[in-house]
């Protein structure tokens, strides 16, 4: 197995560029995933799991891209710069990069949280993608920032922060702080229009994971409802405990295997 | 006119590869070394680390931002190889990949100058490995406090600290009154121990600007 990471440069924006990470197998078969982040703080604590998932897929004969969206991680930009719009577009070029270099005869999406509702979004545009497999996906933008909201309430309150400043201005732009990571009011509102059925993929592959959260398994049995109507859709409950987990080192090990499982061997 | 690039580097050995991006400027002769705390990745809480070493490319100063294994993209290492108790564990743990990774870089590049920087419990070990190598600086963010008594070390410290973290007092209390070459310590209003706040991190950067400029590192 091999492991390459380069720096892609989006052409015609100047600047603007993406980290992105590929694993490949030893024979590379044209079965591929390109993974998709959560946001927030989220994409920290997933960082070791998405490691270790490539890399078990990876092991099993497909080829994996991870990248970073433009504003985050090691991609180009500041936190602020983060537009979700553009990141659509950054992924439909990063698509055909992907093509450009490898032949591809069978290309998923793999999302976490925020990177799987936009997995069905980008399906339903892109007839080239052939299955879904999304990780607690959110269903409901609105209720996503609701609850960083509150969390965020929460955590200033316990920290004893009285002047967080969670609104402010950067070069005359609005920005809502969301614990170090800046929201324009387009990316809220990209966010607020999440929600089950709104993205409609048709004659695809699906499979949602869960992760024994009671809360997540109510919204995820209406998203798989309502995907199923046109999809061959399967939900997938895992026991593993530590997903959650603050510290990055969580085991993560079941529900890797369990994705493993449901993808198969090459 | 100094270039700049960005270049993902793996090192292998000690039977495991860690993986980093090394964000250089052509004309540089320091490099600064951003350390992750024990289950931390080269991005750092909210990214600090890359905004780190943006801010330092725009000074001229290289750094390097890792994984230490197994986290993130590297591969292999686990604190089980360790034997002791818990803080000789964390000590040989972060000998055995600092010790890595400076190698290589010593091998493979000219910097004069090497600074390490790490957050909360990541602090000691690189500080007492920057004293062991002779490295002329160390910088520390929300440092805890770590030995009954003060230490003695022959490094340029830069503590910052949060204003609203519990720890602080105690913990600056005890940092101030460490011997070092010399010792800057500065609080960032209104923060936690992790810079949470778009503002704090805005600060911390600020502050070891502001610190390379006034310290001969």
């Amino acid at each position: 197995m091999r492991e390459e990471a380069i720096f892609l440069t989006i052409p015609g924006v100047t600047g603007r560029y993406l980290f992105t990470y590929a694993h490949y197998p030893e024979v590379l078969t044209g079965q591929a995933f390109v993974f998709l982040n959560p946001i927030l703080d989220e994409k920290k604590k997933v960082h070791n799991f998405q490691a270790e998932v490539a890399r078990a897929l990876c092991g099993c004969g497909y080829m994996v891209f991870r990248f970073d969206y433009y504003g985050t991680g090691d991609s180009g930009g500041e936190l602020f710069e983060l537009d979700l719009n553009e990141t659509m577009n950054d992924m439909l070029f990063l698509l055909e990069y992907i093509k450009s270099l490898h032949t591809i005869t069978d290309l998923r999406l793999l999302g976490i949280r925020f990177g799987a509702d936009l997995a069905v979004l980008l399906a339903e545009k892109q007839r080239q993608i052939n299955g879904l497999f999304l990780i607690e996906p959110l269903t409901d933008g609105s209720r996503y920032l609701m609850e960083q909201r509150l969390r965020r309430r929460l955590f200033y309150k316990l920290k004893q922060i009285t002047d967080p400043e969670e609104y402010f201005m950067i070069d005359d732009v609005p920005y809502e702080d969301f614990q170090g990571f800046p929201l324009s009011s387009s990316n809220i509102a990209f966010i607020e229009s999440i929600q089950a059925g709104r993205a409609m993929p048709e004659g695809r592959t699906i499979y949602i994971f869960t992760v024994n959260t009671v809360n997540a398994n109510e919204r995820v049995r209406d998203l798989v409802g309502i995907l199923a109507k046109s999809n061959a859709t399967k939900s997938v409950s895992v026991d593993c405990q530590e997903f959650w987990v603050t510290f990055e080192l969580s085991d993560t090990q079941v529900l890797t295997g369990e994705i493993v499982k449901q993808v198969g061997r090459v | 006119m100094s270039s700049i690039s960005e270049t993902p580097i793996r090192i292998f050995g000690a039977g495991a590869s860690v993986f980093g991006i090394l964000r250089s400027a052509s004309s540089s002769r320091k490099l600064v070394l951003l350390i992750p705390a024990t289950s931390g990745t080269r991005i750092g809480p909210q990214r600090i680390y890359v905004e780190i070493a943006r801010t330092l490319l725009s000074s001229g100063i290289s750094s390097f931002a890792v994984d230490l294994p197994p986290n993130g993209d590297s591969t292999g290492g686990n604190f089980d190889d360790y034997a002791g108790d818990a803080a000789e564990i964390v000590g040989r743990y972060y000998d055995t990949y600092l010790e890595l990774i400076t190698a290589y870089f010593e091998k493979y590049y000219c910097y004069d100058q090497i600074v390490l920087c790490s957050i909360s419990a990541g602090c000691l070990p690189v500080l007492r490995f920057a004293a062991r190598k002779d490295y002329n600086g160390v910088m520390l963010l929300s440092p805890t406090q770590t030995a009954e008594n003060a230490l003695s070390y022959p490094v340029h410290v830069l503590a910052i600290f949060g204003e609203n973290d519990r720890a602080r007092s105690t913990a600056m209390a005890f940092w101030s009154a460490c011997h070092f070459h010399s010792y800057t310590g500065k609080v960032i209003d209104g923060s936690d121990h992790s810079f949470f706040g778009w503002r704090f991190k805005k600060d911390v950067c600020k502050t070891i600007a502001n610190w390379f400029n006034e310290i001969p590192v």
